[in-house]
């Protein structure tokens, strides 16, 4: 319920909102979370269970709550396994329980059976993978969490980096107190302030009503944080809303961000990402990430309305709602007490259980004496009684003897609506320990601490285990100044002397784990996973001792609270069966994420056309206009194929294929690689790293060469140019540029360091037109006529410089086709004019653009491989029939040749490259298709495979074993057809070079 | 059709690298306190040098007027021709177009283990001005470029998976040098940032 006229912190009573739950209608302001919206409207069942399926209330009011699981939105907006608690409440917003603890539950049908299923059930039961497979989809549907999206997310989410050189993590008072001190006493330095709550000020808020001190500091500290925001260019970046949920090496520190609504905002105008993760690289880090409260344990500890003492209170402070009127709170430290007062402000009855005995007489415990509530000390509820939500407890005496709790004397029932408890404080050192910082058990609090020293980290406030808040503050400034001193800022530092004076949370009891009560059924450790002190025992008994075997084996602090709750009183737990102490037990291993991260989020804008970069030549507005469509290579888009007038892939790719055989075809070639080696060991230099010879290639020619590793295997090919003596332009395949760049920059630099050479990569200098066909040299006489293109004066592998069309051109005639081609390189700036300019000069022999499917069409009828298609890593020169291209005599090495002479890779048993022809010619092999030997067993594969126009058949290029002696023998292609199924196909063993075998086309017809 | 390779009778479109991403003012971003702008008057070109440091300083300080900067630093000479420390023996000199040919012409003047080449046309040259121009780029670009880009500094990084060279020019001005192919992406990249500026 909302309490009438109670000054929260959070809420704006001005602005009404209405919101749908489990499809019904409510009201909420601004300000609220879900779940204290939700409470306001006496809603006190949010979910079930996950093994169980036992109905289930709010335990916490933060991150910290495991039981509260909803799905927001639907559709495309629709997110999985929020936590009502971290739901900032917006107009319209419309959420549905994970698993709603209103409709028929399957598992609540098996509610007597539930003592035959312990912990280790499902692995037992169903460790046959046969079983698992019938049952699995069964019992995932089952479980309490939220059904996966099925759309595509609308939401936009985005990243940013940043850099401070202080990252204060935490927005209560001690991240405030060191935030400050850290701006106060520097003049650049650039700080970040990270906070997971809509407001500044932590669980301060709840002292306001008490102490006065406590809102004046939170007054001013909160200007003078603002006046350091509002300075023109701010050193101060503040995030709310926003949880530190990774921190990594080196101060890396990943941020989730919500914004205010907690929705995507896209305008006309502009775009607010619904999530942002800001991924912060800091100098320091303060951690100020404060404690999370851990429940006392008893039976059935897990009925709705049992909830963390603090929760309570920050439910009624800062959104002014609670969820009973007949209160019990019970713990083993003073912040109950802290409670009771709240309470009893707003006149709630409430009643106190303190398992500590009666000769503690602290300040607060007399005053909530002196206000006339009844407070029971030394004694301990042992059942908490109820359907699905608490009605009563029963209590009994406890006593604390040595470090055993004894329970004695017989047990009372007490009537109650709402039981808040504390078993204590666990400092949230998730963030200190993702990056490798341990922790150490404090007996004074009852904690695990943070080291205490580590480089560039400070800690400070609840998460060191400082409990008063006038502490906390003077702590923050101590660690600030450390900081500070890192960064060398200040030489010597002032430390505060923290005073003993104050309510400190951390007095607390010995841990309550008296075995009459941990043997108890239904004692819930981990609420989201159904996990009870049993489980634990049980798998103590079936032998596991470390706490992460206990926790895999139980499941406990799985799911998306990660056991903030429950992990530290499992641990107790099994110290308690373990006969050992909690130091010796130990934590789990905190992993990053410390909270939930949307997938959405963690892809960010890296999705659509951001994706993978998509890389484009200057020529593409042409093809595009062309209607050319696309194909990936490497990240470029290359035009696969130009349909005109309807046609489909084949039919293009043939008109193609016959322009550039018969007329005249042009081609974007500019996605080569392109390598500028200069230098005056550039000729050396090539002869290194191809296996061909290099010393004698004359200035205005070209040679190919075949690139291979150490191994001897084929790794790249191409053709380079010799501009001058010293000065060679390399051409690499597309998809191998920058590896091929790296490697050779690799040897450069590591082997060959002696050698006079420069590597650059001109890639994107060069646009490239291939203009391709018998006609090519028409051609070329129209558009450049500052060269002689006569065959006999401009060889086959030599290249010119020229102008073509006004623009300065290196003209190489190279061939990828067989037939007479020409290479037009111009400044990329100028692809675009050039490409259009061959268009329109070459319509008198009706040009035909072609793209990369023509070109592997008319490559394979020439018989030309592809480095990465018709090789895979595995294939040396010899492999490929391609014995001819490995110099015997240079003076120095290439790389690879070493290899050549292991007698494994001579063999005439390895896979050598071959053509296939089909017997029946118009049958074209699927690329992969096994080549099989009479007992089904592989003996090759078909690399790849085309219907080629000019032959009127089909080719296939395939490598195969021992092929080159297996020339016109028939072998057995296996191929999947459509409806048909599994077919061998009868093929011949062929020379690869399926057209024009002697080379006649290549100096074209004139 | 009879066409003639003379320069003359030719006017070559140039097409710019961002040339298809602008707006009708040239622009590729025009919002309040950010501004982006390609930059389609600049030439790039890579000097490599030898490992004789001190010849390295004579012929760059000779030929172009421009002292050789220490590392991740830009000289500016006449002309404002500017310097790029690019790696320990890669420097790349930015200046106007119409001054290119006569840097390249000193190429035959390189002495031995010196060499350069031409890649203005491999890049593009944006230019962004206004308060929120950081906003924008650390959405993609991990590099701190308020705290450790400070003026007269370069950096070779990435802009999402692209590779860039930052560098700042003058205190208010940051140039950003795009590999021409992956100019489509990077306007991309950026338009799309701007949205939430």
């Amino acid at each position: 319920m909302r309490i009438e006229n109670h000054s929260s912190h959070q809420i704006d009573y001005s602005q009404s909102l209405t919101f749908i739950f489990n499809n019904k209608t409510y009201k909420g302001y601004k300000g609220d979370t879900l779940a204290s919206a939700l409470v306001a409207n006496d809603v006190l069942f949010f979910a079930r269970s996950f093994k169980y399926g036992r109905k289930r209330g709010l335990m916490a009011a933060g991150v910290e709550e495991p039981n509260a699981l909803i799905s927001l939105e639907i559709g495309g907006r629709y997110t999985p396994n929020l936590k009502a608690t971290e739901v900032m409440l917006y107009d319209g917003l419309s959420a549905v329980s994970s698993s709603n603890p209103n409709a028929l539950d399957f598992r609540a049908l098996i509610k007597p059976f539930h003592r035959f299923m312990p912990a280790g059930f499902y692995y037992k039961t169903f460790i046959k993978q046969k079983v698992w497979a019938k049952v699995e989809n069964s019992l995932r549907a089952l479980s309490g969490f939220s059904k996966a999206p099925t759309e595509k997310d609308v939401d936009v989410y985005d990243h940013v980096f940043h850099h401070a050189e202080v990252v204060v993590i935490g927005g209560g008072v001690a991240g405030i107190s060191a935030a400050l001190e850290v701006l106060n006493n520097s003049k650049t330095e650039r700080v970040i302030l990270v906070d997971e709550r809509e407001h500044l000020g932590g669980e301060l808020f709840n002292e306001f009503s008490t102490d006065d001190a406590a809102s004046t500091w939170h007054k001013d500290s909160i200007e003078k944080l603002f006046s350091y925001m509002n300075e023109d260019n701010s050193r101060l970046t503040l995030f709310l809303r926003s949880a530190a949920y990774a921190w990594y090496d080196h101060n890396y520190i990943e941020v989730l961000e919500t914004n205010a609504t907690g929705e995507s905002l896209v305008t006309e105008q502009g775009q607010a990402a619904r999530k942002t993760i800001h991924k912060i690289r800091a100098k320091e880090v303060i951690l100020a990430t404060g404690a999370h409260e851990r429940p006392m344990l008893f039976e059935t500890n897990d009925l709705a309305n049992i909830m963390l003492s603090q929760s309570v209170r920050r439910f009624l402070n800062e959104f002014g709602v609670i969820s009973g009127k007949d209160i019990v709170l019970y713990g083993n430290n003073d912040s109950i007490y802290s409670t009771a007062i709240d309470l009893n402000n707003i006149n709630i009855k409430c009643t106190v259980v303190d398992v500590r005995s009666s000769e503690i007489q602290s300040e607060i415990v007399t005053n909530v004496k002196g206000l006339g509530v009844k407070v029971f000390q030394g004694y301990a509820i042992l059942k908490a009684n109820g359907t699905h939500l608490v009605r009563s407890i029963e209590l009994s005496q406890v006593a604390l003897q040595g470090k055993e709790w004894n329970v004695s004397g017989g047990s009372q029932q007490l009537k109650c609506d709402l039981l808040a408890t504390s078993g204590g404080f666990n400092p949230v050192v998730h963030l200190d320990c993702h990056c490798g910082a341990k922790t150490f058990y404090d007996e004074v609090s009852q904690s695990f601490l943070p080291q205490k020293e580590r480089n560039n980290r400070q800690v400070c406030g609840s998460v060191a285990g400082v409990g008063a808040w006038q502490d906390a503050v003077g702590d923050a400034k101590n660690k600030a100044q450390l900081t500070l001193k890192s960064l060398g800022i200040v030489k010597k530092i002032n430390q505060d002397k923290l005073s003993t004076n104050y309510l400190n949370f951390f007095n607390v009891s010995q841990f309550f784990t008296p075995v009459e009560i941990l043997n108890r059924p239904k004692v819930f450790l981990d609420m989201q996973n159904d996990v009870t002190t049993l489980d634990v025992a049980l798998s103590i008994r079936e032998g596991y001792r470390s706490i992460e075997h206990i926790k895999r084996y139980t499941a406990m602090g799985f799911g998306t609270d990660q056991g903030k709750t429950g992990n530290i009183n499992g641990i107790a737990v099994a110290a308690k069966f373990l006969g050992i102490s909690m130091s010796e037990v130990g934590t789990t291993t905190f992993r990053p994420a410390y909270t939930g991260v949307d997938f959405g989020a963690m892809a960010g804008r890296e999705i659509g056309d951001f994706f993978d970069p998509q890389r484009y030549t200057t020529i593409n507005d042409c093809h595009v206009s062309s209607g050319a469509e696309f194909e990936v290579v490497g990240q470029w888009y290359r035009p696969w194929y130009y349909p005109i007038n309807g046609e489909d892939i084949h039919q293009a790719v043939n008109r193609e294929c016959l322009a550039a055989r018969t007329s005249l075809g042009m081609m974007d070639a500019s996605t080569l690689g392109k390598i500028d080696v200069q230098g005056s060991d550039a000729r050396e230099f090539l002869s290194r790293v191809y296996t061909n010879a290099w010393m004698k290639l004359a200035p205005g020619s070209c040679r190919y060469g075949l690139m291979c590793n150490e191994k001897g295997m084929i790794i790249d090919d191409g053709v380079s140019t010799c501009i001058n003596d010293n000065h060679f332009i390399m051409t690499t395949t597309t998809g191998g540029a920058a590896s091929v760049y790296s490697a050779l920059e690799m040897w450069l630099q590591t082997e060959w360091s002696n050698l006079d050479v420069h590597l650059n990569s001109v890639t994107d200098q060069y646009a490239t037109i291939a203009v391709v066909g018998p006609n090519a040299r028409n051609l070329m006489k129209v558009l450049c006529q500052d060269v002689d293109f006569d065959r006999q004066n401009f060889k086959f592998m030599q290249w010119r410089p020229g102008t073509v069309c006004g623009v300065d051109a290196r003209i190489m005639r190279i061939s990828f086709s067989g037939e007479l081609a020409y290479e037009i390189n111009i400044e990329a700036n100028y692809g675009y004019y050039i490409w259009n300019q061959v268009a329109l000069a070459g319509k008198k022999w009706n040009i035909t653009p072609y793209g990369t499917e023509s070109m592997h069409v008319l490559r394979a009828e020439k018989g030309y491989i592809i480095v990465g298609q018709d090789t895979d890593g595995s294939m040396t020169p010899m492999d490929v029939n391609m014995g001819w291209i490995l110099a015997k005599d240079k003076p120095f090495s290439y790389i690879g040749r070493r290899s050549f002479s292991i007698s494994a890779l001579n063999s005439e048993e390895r896979f050598q490259l071959v053509g296939l022809l089909t017997k029946d010619e118009q049958v074209v092999l699927p690329e992969g298709s096994h080549i099989i030997d009479n007992k089904s067993r592989s003996i090759g594969y078909v690399t790849s495979s085309y219907y080629s126009p000019i032959l009127g058949r089909s080719i296939a290029l395939a490598q195969l074993k021992g092929g080159l002696s297996k020339m016109s023998e028939t072998v057995l292609v296996k191929i999947v057809q459509e409806k048909q199924g599994l077919k061998e196909i009868p093929c011949e063993v062929s020379s690869s070079v399926f057209y024009d075998i002697n080379g006649e086309k290549v100096d074209g017809n004139d | 059709m009879e066409m003639t390779s003379s320069k003359e009778n030719f006017n070559p479109e140039f097409r710019s690298t961002f040339q298809s991403s602008l707006d009708r003012d040239g622009l590729l971003i025009c919002q309040e306190d950010l501004e982006c702008s390609e930059l389609d008057d600049k030439a790039v070109i890579v000097l490599r040098t030898s490992k004789d440091h001190k010849k390295n300083i004579e012929v760059v300080n000779e030929y172009f007027g421009v002292d050789l900067p220490e590392a991740l630093c830009i000289s500016s000479g006449n002309n404002d021709i500017k310097c790029l420390w690019i790696s320990p023996d890669e420097f790349w000199l930015v200046d106007n177009r119409q001054n290119k040919a006569g840097i390249l012409d000193k190429i035959e003047l390189l002495p031995k283990g010196m060499s350069m080449i031409d890649n203005s046309a491999a890049y593009g040259v944006l230019e962004f001005t206004g308060k929120k121009m950081y906003s924008l780029l650390a959405r993609w670009m991990s590099y701190d470029l308020g705290g450790s880009l400070s003026s007269k500094k370069v950096v070779s990084t990435t802009l999402g998976q692209a590779p860039v060279i930052v560098f700042r020019d003058s205190e208010d001005k940051l140039l950003m040098l795009v590999r021409h192919s992956f100019s489509h992406y990077v306007a991309g990249l950026l338009k799309d940032s701007a949205k939430r500026i």
